[in-house]
C-alpha cells in the first residue's frame, strides 16, 4: 500500500496528536501567552465554560495584534481568537490534515471529539513525522541537524 | 573465515554491483528519493540586517503575510526570525525588546540546507529536529531561499494528489 491509500485509511487517531494547550475565553492574551510558552506550541484552542472548544488562537494572529498595538495582551482572547476553529475527527483519514493544511493554508487543526471536547492538536509538525516515519529509508538516513560547510580546505 | 588477503573461492558479492535504478511504487517515495532541495519552493524570502529594530521585522512579516525572516549580517545568514520568537521573546518583554536590533531576539545558527541536497533531508530537519523554517544557503553562506512547513506540504501533496 502507497502512502496514498494510507493516508486515505488510516486514522488522525493513528498520528502522534499533541496534548492541547487550552484557554478559557475569558483569559487574556497575556495569559495564553504565558500558557503557549510553558508547554511550547504555537497555538492554544479555546473553550468555553462547557470546555467546548470555541476558536483558536495562534502566535501568527498575536504577531499581528503586536504590530497593532501591545496592549492586544490585555485582550479578553476570545476578542482575539478565529473562531472558525479547524478541527477533525479521530476517525477521519490523515489525508483530511493535508488536504485542510493545503487548502486553507493553517498550521494547526484541533481533533475533536463529536460533543466538540478537545483531544488533541495535530497540523504541521505531526505530518511531517508521520510521513517520516512512513519513508524511513529515505528520510531518517538524512543527517536531521543540517548542513555545515566546513572553513578549512581539505588539502592534498 | 578468510583473512582479506585469502580468495574467497567466488563467494564474494559486490554490495555496489546492482546500478539499476530503483524502481518506486508510490511516487512520494521517489520524489523524496530523487527530488532536491531545489525543486521545493523556496521563494520568495525575506531577508533582513540584523541591525534592522524587532518592530520593522514585525511589520514587515506582517505586511508580507510570513511567519519567518532570514537574518543576514555582511552577507551571511546569521540567523532567523519568526512566530515562535516573537511568542518567546516579544511578546511578555515587549517595551525592552521592541526598538531593539532583531540580533538581540533572533534564533542564531539556523539548521540550513544547500539546493543541491535532497529534499527529503529537508523533512528530516523538519519531523526530527523540530525546524519549521529552513533556510537555503549556499556554500559561501548568502541565503537564497526558506523552506516553510506549508511549501514542504505543498509538495508532499502535490505527489498525493498526482
Amino acid at each position: 500500500m502507497g502512502l496514498k491509500e494510507e493516508m486515505e485509511t488510516a486514522t488522525v487517531s493513528q498520528m502522534n496528536v499533541r496534548p492541547p494547550v487550552i484557554v478559557p475565553q475569558t483569559s487574556t492574551v497575556r495569559e495564553a501567552v504565558i500558557t503557549m510558552r510553558t508547554a511550547g506550541l504555537g497555538c492554544a484552542v479555546v473553550v468555553d465554560a462547557q470546555e467546548h472548544a470555541v476558536g483558536m488562537f495562534t502566535e501568527g494572529i498575536l504577531r499581528h495584534g503586536l504590530n497593532e498595538s501591545v496592549s492586544v495582551l490585555d485582550d479578553l482572547v476570545e476578542d482575539q481568537m478565529v473562531a472558525r476553529l479547524p478541527w477533525v475527527l479521530p476517525s477521519d483519514p490523515i489525508k483530511m490534515v493535508l488536504q485542510a493544511m493545503e487548502e486553507h493554508n493553517i498550521r494547526f487543526i484541533a481533533v475533536l471529539d463529536e460533543n466538540r471536547n478537545v483531544l488533541g492538536i495535530t497540523g504541521q509538525k505531526t505530518l511531517m513525522e508521520y510521513v517520516a516515519e512512513y519513508f524511513p529509508r529515505e528520510v531518517l538516513t538524512h543527517d536531521p541537524t543540517g548542513s555545515t560547510i566546513s572553513p578549512r580546505k581539505e588539502g592534498a | 573465515m578468510t583473512s582479506a588477503n585469502e580468495p574467497d573461492n567466488g563467494n564474494f558479492q559486490d554490495p555496489l554491483e546492482d546500478y539499476s535504478t530503483p524502481a518506486f511504487d508510490d511516487p512520494i517515495e521517489e520524489a523524496l528519493h530523487e527530488k532536491l532541495v531545489a525543486s521545493l519552493q523556496a521563494q520568495p524570502h525575506i531577508c533582513v540586517s540584523a541591525d534592522t529594530s524587532v518592530r520593522d521585522t514585525m511589520k514587515l512579516m506582517v505586511g508580507q503575510q510570513i511567519a519567518c525572516v532570514l537574518v543576514e549580517e555582511n552577507d551571511r545568514l546569521v540567523g532567523v526570525f519568526g512566530d515562535r520568537d516573537v511568542l518567546d521573546k516579544v511578546a511578555l518583554e515587549y517595551d525592552a525588546v521592541i526598538d531593539g536590533p532583531v540580533r538581540n531576539v533572533m534564533s542564531t545558527n539556523p539548521v540550513s540546507v544547500r539546493e543541491d541536497e535532497s529534499a527529503a533531508k529537508v523533512l528530516s530537519i523538519m519531523a526530527v529536529s523540530g525546524y519549521r523554517h529552513i533556510p537555503v544557503v549556499r556554500p559561501d553562506g548568502k541565503s537564497v531561499g526558506i523552506v516553510s512547513p506549508q511549501r514542504m506540504a505543498h509538495f508532499l501533496y502535490g505527489y498525493l494528489e498526482s
